[in-house]
Formats: structure tokens, C-alpha cells, sequence
């Protein structure tokens, strides 16, 4: 058992983010150099972390905090899945945003909260009980606000106080989800495929079935199930790296990986289908899918279009969680991962095009992959993915998600999935028109330089990685270092037997 | 128990030191600040050093000048006095390091006067925690109201006077009915030690109500809240943050101690109370919420804070009783701390712009960006936002209240929360954006900054020490 | 080991022709275009039953040669090769379309050795979506065209997915059946969701309507084979399968008819000649699946190379009097007419032999005879964007017409009674009826002065409710947010509500107290 790889995963952002809060903002090399170690060496001690618990070692960090609850740092898989996901896109976007802030003002404010932000969600991701984990949800809310008011124009003020009064709402049922569940079980950490819940009385299931509720309505809210999604493309005004990441890890991830814990290592997948709970939850799901998508259709704002996208997409995640069974477990966990780089790949985008082009609305992007071609390219193989066109990661992810709809006996699931892959058709797929086949109408030059770089580099070399992995994860998906293979590990731990 | 004090001088130094310190500022004008400052410094030492006392060897009692209750001058240090006094003596310390610089350089002309009324407040505050019994209670009690008035008056104009004026009488009345109820008590138990009329089982009732109701006044308990906020708000930023971070709690911590070492009245008044406490976070926030001045959107977030403290009283019942009683402790510890850090920020928000008025902010963010930190911090403890001692309490309150079964209290303890974020957010974020051109703002000192945003940060901290604190509150209740 | 390389090479140079076209601005050698898809003839000569497997590829991704693969390997290469010659003879296309056109032939290639569904499904989907970029080439007519086709092949891809997901998830039923039927159908337009195709086929550049009529609308009926299984209820679906089929061999030639632009007419009669092979499976469903791949395959070969040469015929500009381009066009459409002697009459006679019904065979072939008498008539008058591309045309045509014979002994060695049924005179006879009814025809059309086409192009598609005129800027583009607007504006108005807070908080107590009241 070692504490100390936790506590320096969590560190190793929260330091450099304190740090850089006390810069002044001339020093831009001192805090591009501290980003960016920070982020380097996250991604080191994750990697380190990863062969650890591949080789069977267990990390651990437990200090007392309040009575039955320590402050409890562990790595079991289904953390390290979502802190290398954390670790991997904070470094890209660390880069992509080093590149789109230039010249702009309050850096270090938005540094040292960026920092914040990634460290609140590793620090979820490594939670090792319910109050552990509220405690850096709440950190991720506040850590979060700075960065979407950001601009502090009248409506990123707006899309800050929306954000705070969902979110903040959600922290408090959450809250008193955990505190119900605490009077009815005691104590409790999280425990792979659940257990802990087992010695509670028969007669008080309603309690837990309240707790339950309450638990994953507080975590819903910031994985934007509908109803509770309307924050979200409020949120969308903030700068194109906060969009990047609040969309594919920070915040929304939070809620679904909060669902995600509930469901598995705090009731059990057992218990939460007993009780009910996991039906509705992926019926609320799939009419978010839905909801979602049929919003997206009609956004002309890139950006909210994107949005409305990650509030469908969000909830295959937790479809895939409701479903009972180890393969749809799978198609949602392993969309925890997929989702986040497609989507990180397409605000990488829309934010090029923002920064680059002063492009913010799909009806203004007649043939701008002329001008663009690399940035677009990497939006378009992102949004490929997202309609589940094969061998891209959201394939994977659909793929096991039908065949564990199919296998929990939920074929009404396949049909939301299949719907919903049309519709990401119909809101993306005239957007990939309008760039490549439509005659360019901007009065920007309409070939590109020879010999020059169609934007920054720091802000053309984070969508093409994020691109490639998009690829990567999809045509590897079959090899053992896949997060598919991850996930099968997952999978296994959460349905023994 | 042990009659004997290890430590008579440490015992006494809390109240003492602030008591000659303040006499001494009297006669002498110069090194005032200095002398606080220093004088704060032994405090706190002395008073981690009685905590350290308590820790190993459990309660003290301390017969001042040697005569022994129920005729003398009774002390008493448990736990939580030492507790009490330690953090009182944090945010004095820091409440007078922030003066010394404030002062100056804002309202010179309150500088000479701030001193002996600070210093007077302070060895109120030690003496009301260390009193055993309710006629030494009153006594610090009413120093406590006298140098609090004396701290509402000192701008001199014409809203600090009647704001004063108003707090007085209220404080006068709530003294009043106050002792009368100790009259009464007296009258019916033979004594006036708490623990002695406890044993002898015989409160009257009408005793209790009436020192009740003196107490609420006193503590600005709703309905009784309404001259707090003039009052509060009038008073120079570091007379503030000891108003509403500490003179409230006084009255809340002897209404704490007659009512539940006592363990009188049953379950109807409580509810009462309790609904009372509810009213109170509702009004207080929304009247917060609608504010246009920064002091008094801080001013009616205690209102509202102190209703959360009326919530003990439904909720300290049977199994849950101490975790309720321990989370209102902590609720009262956490919010002293932080109501401080902001009335202090605020004070920073007046010397920067000239004034506090909310729709007049923009743009102060980019120029004091520590200072509204610092504010939004406290926020985040009034909120109850983990890790945060406010959190502590919180949890502490709800599982009290979900585990008697009583959850109609965990809906009003989470909403507020909400209402607290409102009215935080709301003033934060009135100061973003950039600042018309005509608009001047001064740059706060740094060191005032760090100031409030390290009690602002010690309110966040203590979150860390609950599983240190909470066992031993809750002993002491036991 | 060569089954890895020769697949491998096969796969691989097409696909890393597109990246070069996409990482290089410079203009592409064009005439290497054709040389591309030549290994796939190297990989369709290896042993059958060869395979690869690749397990950390996608979800375990095996390729190889099925009975049917080698067949289609040989058609589509041929048929992109030859277009890929007409593609160079022309004007120089663009880098889009260039590299469409190898994505369309990698994904076109890959699903052919791809023996496992995800990576058929994989590949399908590529060659979906890059053949959009062959059918959407600029102009307006174009755009709306690829619209109608993208449309109706994400609903089939999304079909196909529920397919193989049952199948998957070994729930081989009826609704797999239907899925499949209907998801792979779209690409050889089975009724009623054939209506993309002729628009398509017919709008798009010529080389791009060759690979298209020719090898893409293959795709569907390897599918077919491939992944019908007996777990399905093929003998319930038997009769309706094949009447569906044979009702698209029919009333496809029949649609042709009635257009104007010859290329459509060539769409129309790729929609009816696929009908023939929907036929034939329905056939097969009610009795021997086996017959199947031979059938299937040849069927598939000599209509890729002879619609594919009737297209680069078409779009190849007659060079003197043009008497040979005129009289090969000639000998392809007697060909699709059953022609006794032709390939044509070869798959007529053998889907006699599988059991589809011979009177529906010969009024098949005398619709298809009167199709083409109408084609060879429009195909004399001089057609737009014609190029001289004579080699492509001349070898894709004798290629088409001699293949057939040349590979019957290969893939049916009990064959003489075919041959037999295939040259005898009698099947002259459906042709010599539609000459006559030409001739009636042609010349009432003269009296009545009709006017074609007398049914738009995508014939059902056009009963569909038409959306109202779209706004525009003041530049003639569309004012997308305007449209958006209108057509959501209940939806907004829903969101606006959900969005506002007390809404908002109201649903989420509600959905607490279903939540709760509803946990069991």
C-alpha cells in the first residue's frame, strides 16, 4: 500500500495551480513552464500508476476528516480510467489554452483555477468514499465558476450564475443523498460491484431508494440530464479551452463518473437494479440522448451546437451505466473515455476557428476546410466519431452499448442509440458540408499560405493528437493497451462471476 | 474534575490581559495598535496553551479572588470555552493587525477611539465563556453590549448613532428580561450555577422563557433580528467582523448552555424555535439577496446564518442530540470566522472604491482581485461548501436531522445553502467586467488582503481538524 | 503469408493514395489512378478460405476470401480501375474528389475481404460517406442529390448496426433479418428505398456514376451473402423477398422509361437489374442457400462491367462518325437484355435454374429490351461533359461482355445445360416483342408530342411533403439560422421552459418524487 502516488497525482496540478495564482501576469514563461511540468509530470505518475495497478498494487492515502469518513485517496481502476483521461487532456488543453489566451488578459487567474479545476477532478476521480468525493465536487464547482465568467462580459456573468445556481443546487441534494444514505448504512467506502450496502434491513430499502435518488439526481445535474441540463449550453460562452474541458472531462464527466460510483462501488450493480433505481435512471438516459440531440439540430452557434451534442452524448455514458450487465458496462465506461477526446477534438475546433477566423456560427463556414484544412480535418474525424461511424471510438462505444442494451434486455435502448446516431448525423454532417463542399463566402484569404501553419501551433498540434487518439482508439480497440481493454478490466471487477 | 487549577494566571490572562490593555490605551494614545497586537498574540498563545490544559486534564473551575460559588465570582473552562476562546482570540488578533493598518489609512479619525471598546469587547467575550454562572453570564454580557455599542458609534454620523442608539435599547430590554429570568431562577432553585440548578431539577419554566427571549434579542435571533443589520452595517470593518462574527455568538453560546446543560424544555418550543430558525435563513437571505450596499448584504447573511444556530434546538434530540450540538458549535465557530474574513474584504471594497455600493462595482475585480477572493471564500464557508468548517456543521446538522427522522430540516439547511450562494455570487460577480472609464478604484494594501483572506482561509481550514474537534464536543454534551 | 501481403497491399495503396492526396497540396498524378486498385486482382486469385486475423484491430478484425469474395474482388477492381482511366483522361479533378474517391475504393475493397461485421460495417460506412464526395461534386442539382443519398444510407447504416448487433448478441431473428434486408438494400436500392439511387447515379459525374451503378451498389448484395443467416426466418420470407425483387426488376425498367436524361435511365435500370438479384435470394430463401454465391457473383460481375461500361460509354465522346461507341453500346444493352448468347442471358438462365419464375424472367428481359432500345436512342445525341476516353469504355465493354463466359467455368462446373438455355433462340423472342412495342411507341410519340420526363427522377421521393421555401440573404445563400428557426420553434419554445429555474427546480423534485415513489 503507498499513499504518496495519490497525493502526488493530486499535486502535482494543485501546486503549480496555487503557485501560479501569485504571478503577475508578465511572467509568462515562468508560468507556461509551471503548466506545463505540472502537466508533464501528471501524466508521468499517472503512467507510473497505471503499470502499478496493472501489475495488482494497491494506492492508498487515507487521512481522518470527519467521523467514519476519512479523507480516503485510492487508485483502483475505474479512478485511474478517469485520472488518465484528466491527466492526458489537461496537458493537451494546458497547450491548446497557453496558445488561445496570448495577450489576453488575467492569465494567472485563469491558470491557476484551470489548475484547480483539473485537480478537483482527479481528486474525484480518486475518492475513496462519498464525502471525499463531495468535497472535491464542490471544489470543481467553485474552481469552475472563475473560469466561465472568464471574459466577465454580461453574458459569461449570466452563464456563471446559471452554472453556480445548478450546480451548487446539485452539490446540496447530493449532499443530502449522502448524508440519507450515511443514517441508513453508517459509514461506507466505495467497494468494487458495491457489498457495502448489503447488511441494511430489508424494511429500509425505501431509504435507500431514496438516497439513491437523491445521489444520482445531485450528480445529474452536472451530467446535464435532462431536465437538470440547461447550465450547460448556457455555460458554452466561456473560452474555447474551458469549453474543451468542462465538455469532455472537468465538470460534466464528474456527475456521470459520481453516477458511475453510486451505481457500481456504492449500492452494486446488483442492489441498484433490485431496487429499480438503474431503470428509470436509463430511461431519464435515454431521453436525454434524444432530447439532446434534437436540440442540437437546431443551434446555428457552433459552440451551443456542441453543447447540446455533449448533453446527448453525456448520457450514453450513463446508459451504458444503468443497463445491467458487464458489456453495456463496458460501452458506457469505455464512452467515458472516447466521448471525452472526440469532444475535446471538436471545442479544440470551433475554438481555431473562433481564434483564428472569427468564426462562431456553423451558417458562416461555407469552405473554410480550404483555409483550415488540418484543424477541420480533426473536427471532422471527431465528428465521424460521434456519429458512431466505424473504426472510430464512438463505434466501440456504441457497439457494446447496443449489444448490452440488447443483452439486458433493453432493445428500446438500441433504438434511442440508433436514433440518436442519425440525429448527431443531422446536426454534424451539414456542418462538414459547409466546410468542405460549399464555396468558401468569408473574406479570409481562401488558400492557405505555402509554407505556413494555418493557425498557431499550440492551438493545431492539441486537435490533431486528440484526432489521432480519436483513430487510435477506435482501430486499436482490440489490443490490450486500449482503454477498451482497460474498461474490460473494469467490467470484470464490477460483475465477479 | 479537578478543583485546583494547574494554571490560575493562564486562566485569567484571556480576560485580564484585554481588560489592562484596554485601560491602558485609555491613558496612553500612542502604540495603541501595537499594544493589541502584542497583548493578541499572548492571548492566543495562552489560550492554545488552555486548550492544551483541557485536553489532558479535563474540565477546570477557578473560584476568582477565592470565593466559591454560589456567592463568587465562578469560573469554569471546558472544552468548548477553550475552544471559544482560542478562536476568539484568532480573529481578534487578526481583526486587530487588520485595524492597525485599516484605520490609518481609512477613517484616521476612528483610529484613537477603536481601541479601548475593541479591547473591552474582547475581555467580555473571555469572561462570558469562562462565567459558571447566569449572574456572572449577565455581567460579561452587558460589558459585551456596552463595548459592542461603543464600537457602532465610532464613525460618529448620523445612521452610526441611531443604529447604535437602536441596538441599545434592544440590548437593554433582552438585559432586562434577562435578568429577570435569572431573578426567577434563583428564586426557584436556590442557585444560580447552571450545573447546580440543572441537578436540582426544578427550572422554572417561566425562568427559562425569559432568559430565553433575552438571550434571542441579544443574539439578533428572528423576529428579533431587525436592528442588527443598521447596526453591523454602520460600524468601522473591523468593528463589523467582531460584531457579527463574535457579539452574536455570545448570546447564542449562554442560550446554548442554558438549554441544553440544563436539558429543560420539551419538544413543542423547541419546533418553535426552530421554525423560527428557519424563517430567519429565509428572510435573511432574501432580504440579503435584494440589498444595495455590500455591508448589509453581509449584515442580513447573518440574520440568516443565525437561524441555522435556532435549528440545534428541533434537532438535538435522543440519539442525534450531540451531533446536532456539536455541528451548531461548529456552525458558530465557522461562521465567526468567516462573517469576519468578510466584513473585513468588505471594508477593503469600501477603501477601494469610495463606497459599497453593489451596482457601482464593476470592474473592481481586476483591481482587488485577492479582496473579493477573500469574500468569496467566506462565502464558500457560509455556504457549507466541503471541506469547510461550515461543512463540518452541516453534514453534522443533516445527519442529526435525517437520522431522527426529521428531514423537513435538511431541506431548509440545504436551500439555504443555495440562498447563501445567491447573494455571495450576486455581490461577487457585480464586480467583474471593466470598469467605466470615470470609475477610480484604490488598490487595497496587500497585507489588509492577506489579512482577510487568511481568516477567510482558517474558516475553510478547520474543516480539517473535525475529526480532532467533533468526538470532544460532542463529550462535552455527553 | 501472401494472403497477409496481397490483402494487405490491396487495402493499404488505396488508402495511403487518399492520404497523399490530402497531405499534398500539389495536384496528383492522375494517371496512376487506375493503377491503384490493380493488387485487388493479385488478392482475388488467392486460394478461397484464405484469411488474416487481426485481433488488436478494431474488435478483432479478421479478412480474408469467402466464396463469394473473389468474384467481387475482380468486379470492383476492374470497374474502378476502368473508371479510374476515364477519371484520367478527362479534366483534372479536384483534391475532394480525388480523395473520396480513394477513400470510396479502400472501404469498397475493404468490405469485400472483410469476413467479420464490424469490420464490414467499418468499411461500408467509409465507402458511405466518401461516395457522398463522388455524388456531391459543387453544383446545386448535385448537392441535393448526395442529400437524398446520404439521408437514406445513414438510416441503412444505422440499420445495419441493430443487425449485427443482434446478431451479435445471437438474437438472429426477424428483426435482424429486416434489418439487414433493409440496411444493406439501400446501396442496390430494394423497394422502396431505391429512390436515392437513379438521382444519384444519375447526377454524378461519370466516372462517378460507373464505380457507383457498377461496383458500389454491389456492396449490399455481398452483404446479403455474407451475413444472411439460418438462424433468420429465410424460408417465411421467401415469397415476399422474391416478389419484391422481381417487382423492382419491373417496375424499375418501367420508371426508366419515363425519364429524359439517359443516365437516370441507366440508375433505373441498375434499381431493376438488382431486383433480379433480390429475386434470385429469394429464391434461395425457400431452397438451396448454397446455389447462392456462384449466382450472386456472376450476376454481379457482368451487370458491374456492363453498367460501368455503359456509363464510361456515355460519357465518352464519340470520335469520327462514333459508329463504334454506338455499336458497343448496342451490344452491352442487348447484353442487359438477355440477348441470347450474352452474359445477360447466362444469369437469366441460371436464375431460371434457382427456381425464380421464368414468365417473370422474360417480361423482365423485354421491359429491360425496351429500356435500352429507349437508352441507345437518347445515347445518340450528343451528351454533356463528354471526354474521349475511348480505352476505358472500349475495355470495360469487352471485358463485360466476354467475362461472364470466360469465368463460368470457374464458379459452376455443372454448366452445359445453362449454356444451353442461355443461346437458344427462343430467348429472342421477349426482345423481338419489345422492338415492336418500340416502334408502336415511337411512333405515337411522334403524333402526341409527349413531353419528358413524365415522372421527376426519384419517382415516391417526390411525394413526400415539401418543405417550405427556405430564406436567403441578400447573396442567395440560405439564412440557416432562419430556417432552423422556423421549423423548431415549439421546440424552443419546450426548451425555453425547461430552461427557465423555477422550472427547473420544480422537475427536479419531481423527478425526485418519481424517483422515488416508483423505486420499488
Amino acid at each position: 500500500m503507498s499513499g504518496n502516488l495519490p497525493l502526488a497525482i493530486l499535486l502535482s496540478s494543485l501546486l503549480p495551480g496555487l503557485a501560479i495564482f501569485f504571478l503577475s501576469e508578465e511572467r509568462h514563461q515562468l508560468r507556461v513552464a509551471l503548466n506545463i511540468s505540472g502537466a508533464l509530470l501528471k501524466v508521468g505518475l499517472v503512467a507510473a500508476a497505471l503499470f502499478g495497478v496493472w501489475q495488482g498494487q494497491h494506492y492508498e492515502m487515507s487521512l481522518p476528516l470527519v467521523p467514519g469518513y476519512p479523507f480516503l485517496l485510492r487508485l483502483d481502476p475505474l479512478a485511474l480510467l478517469f485520472v488518465s483521461l484528466s491527466a492526458v487532456l489537461w496537458l493537451l488543453t494546458t497547450i491548446y489554452a497557453i496558445g488561445y489566451l496570448e495577450e489576453s488578459p488575467h492569465r494567472s487567474r485563469f491558470f491557476g483555477f484551470f489548475s484547480l479545476c483539473v485537480s478537483a477532478t482527479v481528486g474525484i476521480a480518486m475518492a475513496g468514499n462519498l464525502v471525499t468525493l463531495f468535497i472535491f465536487y464542490e471544489l470543481l464547482t467553485l474552481a469552475t465558476y472563475p473560469l466561465i465568467v472568464h471574459r466577465e462580459t454580461p453574458q459569461a456573468i449570466r452563464a456563471g450564475r446559471i452554472y453556480l445556481a445548478h450546480a451548487l443546487g446539485g452539490g446540496m441534494v447530493l449532499l443530502a443523498g449522502i448524508a440519507w444514505l450515511h443514517t441508513v448504512a453508517g459509514p461506507t467506502e466505495f467497494a468494487a460491484a458495491g457489498g457495502a450496502l448489503d447488511h441494511v434491513d430489508a424494511e429500509r430499502r425505501t431509504d435507500l431508494l431514496i438516497a439513491f435518488a437523491l445521489l444520482v439526481a445531485g450528480f445529474g445535474v452536472k451530467a446535464a440530464l435532462v431536465p437538470l441540463h440547461s447550465w450547460l449550453p448556457v455555460a458554452m460562452v466561456a473560452p474555447a479551452p474551458v469549453s474543451a474541458l468542462l465538455h469532455a472531462v472537468a465538470v460534466v464527466k464528474a456527475g456521470v463518473f459520481g453516477i458511475a460510483r453510486t451505481v457500481y462501488d456504492v449500492f452494486g450493480p446488483a442492489l441498484a437494479h433490485d431496487l429499480g433505481g438503474t431503470e428509470i435512471l436509463a430511461g431519464v438516459a435515454g431521453a436525454t440522448i434524444l432530447w439532446g440531440s434534437i436540440q442540437a439540430l437546431r443551434q446555428d452557434d457552433l459552440k451551443r451546437r456542441l453543447a447540446y451534442s455533449t448533453v446527448s452524448q453525456l448520457s450514453y455514458i450513463v446508459l451504458g451505466v444503468s443497463l445491467f450487465g458487464p458489456v453495456a458496462t463496458v460501452g458506457g465506461l469505455v464512452h467515458l473515455v472516447h466521448q471525452g477526446v472526440m469532444k475535446v477534438t471538436l471545442f479544440f475546433g470551433a475554438g481555431n476557428l473562433a481564434e483564428t477566423l472569427g468564426l462562431h456560427r456553423v451558417s458562416e463556414l461555407d469552405g473554410v476546410g480550404r483555409r483550415m484544412p488540418w484543424t477541420m480535418g480533426a473536427f471532422t474525424l471527431a465528428a465521424l466519431g460521434m456519429m458512431s461511424v466505424p473504426p472510430l471510438a464512438g463505434f466501440v462505444s456504441e457497439w457494446h452499448l447496443g449489444l448490452g442494451a440488447l443483452e439486458a434486455g433493453a432493445p428500446w435502448a438500441l433504438a434511442v442509440l440508433l436514433v440518436s446516431s442519425l440525429l448527431n448525423a443531422a446536426y454534424f454532417l451539414p456542418v462538414l458540408h459547409r466546410v468542405w463542399f460549399r464555396a468558401p463566402a468569408g473574406p479570409w484569404q481562401e488558400q492557405m499560405p505555402r509554407m505556413r501553419l494555418e493557425t498557431r501551433l499550440s492551438l493545431l498540434v492539441p486537435p490533431l493528437a486528440t484526432a489521432a487518439l480519436v483513430v487510435l482508439f477506435g482501430l486499436a480497440a482490440g489490443s490490450s493497451l486500449s482503454p477498451l481493454a482497460w474498461v474490460g478490466l473494469i467490467s470484470a471487477q464490477e460483475y465477479p462471476g | 474534575m479537578s478543583d485546583a487549577v494547574s494554571a490560575p494566571w493562564l486562566m485569567a490572562a484571556p480576560v485580564v490581559l484585554p481588560l489592562a490593555a484596554g485601560l491602558i490605551s485609555v491613558v496612553l494614545p500612542r502604540g495603541r495598535a501595537e499594544l493589541a497586537v502584542g497583548v493578541g498574540a499572548l492571548i492566543l498563545i495562552a489560550s492554545s496553551a488552555l486548550l492544551q490544559t483541557v485536553t489532558a486534564s479535563g474540565t477546570q473551575f477557578m473560584a476568582v479572588g477565592g470565593w466559591t460559588p454560589p456567592l463568587g465570582i465562578g469560573w469554569r473552562l471546558d472544552f468548548i470555552a477553550a475552544l471559544f476562546l482560542t478562536v476568539t482570540a484568532l480573529i481578534c488578533l487578526v481583526v486587530a493587525l487588520f485595524a492597525r493598518g485599516y484605520l490609518r489609512r481609512a477613517l484616521p479619525a476612528v483610529d484613537e477611539r477603536f481601541w479601548p471598546p475593541f479591547l473591552l469587547l474582547w475581555a467580555a467575550l473571555a469572561a462570558l465563556y469562562l462565567s459558571a454562572d447566569l449572574f456572572n453570564l449577565y455581567v460579561a454580557l452587558e460589558l459585551l453590549t456596552l463595548a459592542a455599542v461603543m464600537l457602532v458609534t465610532l464613525e460618529g454620523n448620523g445612521a452610526a448613532l441611531t443604529g447604535a442608539m437602536r441596538y441599545l435599547l434592544v440590548a437593554l430590554a433582552g438585559s432586562a428580561a434577562y435578568l429577570l429570568g435569572v431573578a426567577f431562577l434563583y428564586q426557584g432553585a436556590g442557585t444560580l450555577d447552571l450545573a447546580q440548578a440543572a441537578a436540582g431539577g426544578a427550572v422554572p419554566a417561566l425562568a427559562v422563557a425569559l432568559m430565553t427571549a433575552g438571550l434571542m434579542a441579544k443574539g439578533a435571533l428572528f423576529p428579533l433580528h431587525g436592528w442588527l443589520p443598521p447596526a453591523h452595517a454602520a460600524a468601522p470593518a473591523p468593528g463589523s467582523a467582531l460584531l457579527s462574527g463574535l457579539v452574536v455568538k455570545g448570546a447564542f453560546y449562554v442560550l446554548l448552555r442554558l438549554w441544553f446543560e440544563a436539558e429543560p424544555i420539551a419538544g413543542t418550543t423547541r419546533q418553535i424555535l426552530g421554525l423560527l430558525g428557519v424563517l430567519a435563513i429565509g428572510w435573511g437571505a432574501l432580504l440579503a439577496l435584494r440589498q444595495a450596499r455590500l455591508k448589509l448584504v453581509v449584515a442580513y447573511s447573518t440574520v440568516a446564518q443565525l437561524g441555522y444556530l435556532l435549528l440545534i434546538f428541533p434537532l438535538a434530540e435522543g440519539a442525534w442530540r450531540t451531533a446536532a450540538l456539536s455541528g451548531g458549535l461548529y456552525l458558530a465557530l465557522s461562521h465567526s470566522m468567516a462573517k469576519g474574513a468578510m466584513f473585513l474584504s468588505a471594508g477593503l471594497v469600501l477603501y477601494a472604491a469610495g463606497h459599497d455600493r453593489i451596482a457601482e462595482l464593476r470592474g473592481l475585480a481586476s483591481r482587488a482581485p485577492m479582496t473579493l477572493f477573500a469574500f468569496a471564500l467566506a462565502g464558500v464557508t457560509l455556504m457549507g461548501l466541503p471541506p469547510s468548517g461550515g461543512f463540518i456543521a452541516k453534514w453534522q446538522l443533516l445527519t442529526a436531522a435525517l437520522g431522527g427522522g426529521q428531514w423537513p430540516w435538511a431541506v431548509v439547511l440545504l436551500a439555504g445553502s443555495l440562498l447563501t450562494a445567491g447573494y455571495t455570487f450576486r455581490a461577487v460577480a457585480s464586480t467583474f467586467g471593466s470598469a467605466p472609464a470615470q470609475r477610480d478604484f484604490r488598490t487595497p494594501p496587500r497585507s489588509l488582503e492577506w489579512l482577510a483572506l487568511g481568516l477567510a482561509l482558517a474558516a475553510l481550514g478547520i474543516g480539517f481538524l473535525a475529526a480532532d474537534w467533533l468526538p470532544r464536543l460532542e463529550a462535552a454534551f455527553r | 503469408m501472401s494472403a497477409t501481403l496481397w490483402i494487405g497491399v490491396a487495402l493499404l495503396l488505396p488508402l495511403a493514395a487518399a492520404l497523399v492526396v490530402l497531405g499534398r497540396p500539389r495536384p496528383a498524378p492522375v494517371g496512376l489512378v487506375p493503377l491503384v486498385p490493380l493488387p485487388a486482382l493479385g488478392a482475388a486469385l488467392l486460394p478461397p478460405g484464405s484469411t488474416v486475423e487481426l485481433p488488436f484491430l478494431l474488435l478483432g478484425t479478421q479478412l480474408g476470401l469467402d466464396a463469394a469474395a473473389p468474384l467481387f474482388l475482380l468486379l470492383t477492381a476492374l470497374v474502378w480501375s476502368a473508371a479510374g482511366l476515364f477519371l484520367a483522361a478527362g479534366k483534372r479533378p479536384n483534391r475532394r474528389y480525388l480523395f473520396c474517391w480513394f477513400a470510396a475504393l479502400t472501404g469498397n475493397l475493404g468490405l469485400v475481404v472483410a469476413l467479420d461485421p464490424i469490420t464490414f460495417y467499418a468499411f461500408f460506412a467509409l465507402l458511405t460517406f466518401a461516395a457522398y464526395g463522388l455524388i456531391a461534386v459543387g453544383t446545386e442539382e448535385s448537392r441535393r442529390a448526395g442529400r437524398l443519398y446520404l439521408v437514406l444510407a445513414l438510416i441503412g447504416e444505422a440499420a445495419i448496426l441493430a443487425g449485427f448487433l443482434l446478431l451479435a448478441a445471437g438474437a438472429a431473428g426477424g428483426m435482424a433479418l429486416a434489418a439487414l434486408y433493409f440496411g444493406l438494400g439501400v446501396k442496390h436500392g430494394v423497394l422502396p428505398v431505391h429512390v436515392w439511387l437513379p438521382v444519384a447515379h444519375g447526377t454524378a459525374p461519370t466516372a462517378s456514376s460507373a464505380v457507383l451503378s457498377g461496383a458500389i451498389v454491389k456492396a449490399g448484395l455481398l452483404g446479403w451473402l455474407r451475413f444472411f443467416e439460418t438462424g433468420m426466418p429465410l424460408p417465411d420470407v421467401a415469397g415476399a423477398v422474391t416478389a419484391a425483387g422481381l417487382a423492382a426488376a419491373v417496375l424499375g425498367a418501367v420508371l426508366g422509361l419515363t425519364q429524359r436524361k439517359p443516365k437516370m435511365l441507366l440508375g433505373y435500370s441498375t434499381v431493376s437489374q438488382m431486383g433480379l438479384a433480390t429475386a434470385a435470394f429469394g429464391s434461395a430463401f425457400a431452397g438451396s442457400w448454397a446455389l447462392l454465391p456462384p449466382l450472386v457473383g456472376l450476376l454481379a460481375f457482368h451487370h458491374a462491367l456492363v453498367k460501368g461500361a455503359l456509363f464510361l460509354g456515355l460519357g465518352t465522346a464519340p470520335t469520327g462518325a462514333g459508329y463504334v461507341r454506338m455499336g458497343l453500346l448496342g451490344l452491352l444493352a442487348l447484353s442487359l437484355a438477355a440477348f441470347p448468347g450474352s452474359g445477360g442471358a447466362l444469369v437469366k438462365a441460371w436464375l431460371g435454374e434457382v427456381g425464380v419464375d421464368g414468365r417473370w424472367l422474360t417480361f423482365s428481359s423485354m421491359v429491360t429490351a425496351l429500356l435500352m432500345v429507349r437508352f441507345i436512342q437518347l445515347a445518340r445525341e450528343p451528351q454533356p461533359h463528354a471526354q474521349p476516353a475511348g480505352g476505358a469504355f472500349g475495355l470495360l465493354a469487352v471485358t463485360g461482355l466476354a467475362g461472364p463466359w470466360l469465368l463460368l467455368w470457374q464458379v459452376n462446373s455443372g454448366s452445359a445445360v445453362l449454356v444451353g438455355k442461355a443461346v437458344a433462340p427462343a430467348g429472342v423472342l421477349p426482345l423481338l416483342a419489345a422492338g415492336v412495342v418500340a416502334a408502336i411507341a415511337w411512333g405515337a410519340a411522334q403524333r402526341s408530342r409527349l413531353t419528358l420526363p413524365l415522372l421527376p427522377p426519384g419517382d415516391i421521393v417526390n411525394l413526400l411533403p415539401r418543405l417550405p421555401p427556405l430564406p436567403r440573404d441578400e447573396r442567395g445563400t440560405v439564412v440557416e439560422q432562419h430556417r432552423l428557426r422556423v421549423r423548431t420553434r415549439r421546440l424552443a419554445a419546450w426548451e425555453r421552459r425547461l430552461r427557465s429555474l423555477p422550472v427547473t427546480g420544480l422537475l427536479l423534485f419531481g423527478l425526485l418524487l418519481i424517483l422515488a415513489a416508483t423505486l420499488r
